[in-house]
């Protein structure tokens, strides 16, 4: 839910220059005539502005999908083990210090190669405790990745 | 095949783009229950749809002299 406010957010305060975007292109595709003149041409106009929304919307997606969490496991983790198809969960929180977490799906091969690198093991007699693959922080930023069941997690955020 | 029109072009390529913002909308839906792009893409498929209703019951485009040979 805080993702949709991010985004109405987003929105709110891009909204005069998509607009006026929109009104440049409508204008360009009006003289090239791929929009009709006239009050025909007004849906054109909408269609135009939704699209830009449409576009920022899809590159934050896009981003926060794909590109950020793969990055971020290349740096924490030598590679993007978790795959956008691998994908089960996505969460971004906060308003000021915003934080996202994704939890992926893991095949077997990639899980048993994760565990060897478990900066704490789980303990035997204490039950299952999450294996923490990277932990960091300093005092603005947090980020943690962790095994849960066949579930590789990782956060980052600020606080 | 008919080749579409100019109008036709812009029309495919907000459909495309909508059915896109659909699709990915509805997996962002599903990930982190987040609406925004579903709504967005849903509310300009809906918008072509009129569009092309619309824009199919104004006269033909006129077609410049220089394409027409």
């Amino acid at each position: 839910m805080a993702y949709d406010g991010a985004m109405l957010l987003a929105s709110i305060v891009l909204f005069i220059p998509i607009l006026a975007i929109a009104a440049i292109l409508h204008l360009i595709l009006r003289k090239l005539r791929f929009v009709p003149a006239a009050r025909a041409g007004l849906a054109g106009y909408a269609l135009v502005a939704l699209g830009g929304y449409a576009l920022l919307f899809l590159g934050s997606a896009l981003n926060l999908l794909v590109l950020k969490p793969a990055h971020l496991q290349a740096k924490y983790l030598g590679r993007a083990y978790g795959t956008p198809l691998a994908l089960r969960s996505f969460e971004h929180s906060g308003f000021q210090d915003p934080a996202d977490e994704w939890h992926y799906l893991l095949d077997e091969t990639d899980l048993a190669a994760l565990k060897r690198s478990c900066i704490v093991q789980p303990p035997v007699a204490k039950g299952p405790e999450p294996c923490v693959l990277y932990a960091d922080r300093d005092e603005r930023w947090f980020a943690e990745v962790w095994l849960e069941g066949s579930e590789l997690r990782m956060i980052d955020g600020l606080h | 095949m008919a080749v579409p029109s100019r109008r036709g072009v812009f029309l495919l390529l907000a459909a495309m783009l909508s059915i896109l913002s659909v699709g990915v909308g509805a997996w962002l839906f599903w990930l982190s229950g987040a609406r925004h792009l579903l709504l967005v893409g849903g509310l300009m498929l809906c918008l072509t749809v009129l569009t092309w209703i619309w824009w199919r019951r104004l006269p033909a485009e006129v077609v410049a002299p220089s394409r027409r040979t």
